[in-house]
């Protein structure tokens, strides 16, 4: 409100003015340490949670098909957006073929894997190790959201040595 | 001075100076434009009703340059290199051009944190590339969310090895968003 010479001023209108719009600002949302504070809409913030998580064990691939590899995993309550990071060591265990690396959104979202977030390995000697990342935006349904990392192979060829191992998952929700 | 749960206001009821300084004056002091010091800026808490302003910065070495170290080395230009202060968290986004002389070796490029906090460089968080050409030339990135920093001034340096052979680095990128 703009405040008028020789105006009384209300209670309600210090409980509207005051002390409901400071309600609405970013130290009276924070909750805990790490958030940081977006829009929702015009006049309206809210703290949201940058999270990761990872699999530092990994495991064994040997799906030519999109299958889990033991996760990361993050569930994690968003507004419209989200920046995903994924990134993990992979080998396969013939040379010249793929190993892949994907994510999916499950939940108030349904994404299946994406060839914009795809990682690959393909090496022309087997059994070794490489590592890179992507960076992909999201667009979700407000909610709570499950992002998954997947994994395949290009050929199952007794693929006990095709696999990932310090697998990292970053969500930045927006 | 620190965030304090608005008052309700009562009618008929007297209003004190002191009320508005601490629910008027001392919270909007906790709020970001309070806070912002710099464009460009991010806002973050620090803890429940706590905010703090938060740089997000990049550092780019074009320089192309080698080593042949097994072990995470600095290369003749060293980084690049962000100082940013940080709670307890730190995103790190980092790229690089990467060559290797010898086909089958492979090139790892980290990330280090110093100052407030001491973490080596390792292949957890690595990108590594295996040469499948001899000379072969690829760009790589990498993220990794740091979370066990000491709240303070903490300082981010790429940092090198390869397995074998000549690796050499060059279109050297890191950004660090402070949390």
């Amino acid at each position: 409100m703009t405040f008028v010479a020789n105006t009384a001023l209300t209670a309600a209108q210090l409980n509207t003015f005051l002390r409901d719009n400071l309600n609405e600002t970013a130290p009276a949302k924070a909750t805990a340490a790490g958030q940081w504070f977006v829009s929702t809409t015009d006049n309206s913030i809210a703290a949201r949670n940058i999270s990761s998580a990872s699999n530092l064990s990994g495991a064994a691939i040997t799906s030519t098909s999109y299958t889990d590899g033991n996760g990361p995993t993050l569930t994690l309550l968003t507004g419209q957006y989200a920046m995903v990071t994924i990134s993990a060591q992979m080998k396969i265990n013939v040379a010249n073929e793929s190993i892949f690396a994907n994510y999916v959104v499950t939940g108030a979202t349904t994404i299946s894997t994406q060839d914009s977030a795809e990682l690959v390995h393909n090496c022309n000697s087997a059994n070794t190790y490489d590592r890179t990342c992507s960076i992909t935006w999201c667009n979700l349904t407000p909610g709570t959201n499950t992002f998954t990392m997947k994994y395949r192979v290009s050929t199952n060829s007794g693929g006990a040595t095709s696999g990932i191992i310090n697998a990292r998952l970053t969500v930045l929700c927006l | 001075m620190s965030w304090t749960a608005p008052m309700t206001f009562v009618a008929a009821t007297t209003l004190t100076a002191a009320q508005l300084n601490i629910h008027l004056r001392d919270n909007l002091n906790e709020t970001a434009p309070a806070k912002a010091t710099t464009a460009g800026r991010i806002f973050v808490s620090t803890g429940a009703n706590a905010i703090a302003e938060r740089a997000v910065v990049d550092n780019l070495v074009s320089t192309s340059e080698t080593t042949i170290s097994t072990t995470y080395v600095d290369l003749t230009t060293v980084g690049p290199v962000q100082t940013v202060t940080t709670g307890t968290r730190a995103l790190v986004i980092w790229h690089c051009g990467t060559q290797n002389s010898g086909t089958g070796n492979t090139n790892f490029i980290s990330v280090a944190v110093s100052s407030a906090t001491t973490i080596a460089a390792s292949d957890t968080w690595a990108i590594q590339n295996k040469a499948a050409i001899n000379a072969d030339y690829i760009g790589v990135s990498g993220a990794h969310l740091f979370t066990t920093l000491t709240a303070g001034s903490n300082v981010f340096t790429l940092k090198y090895r390869v397995t074998a052979g000549t690796g050499t680095f060059s279109v050297r990128d890191i950004i660090v968003i402070g949390l």
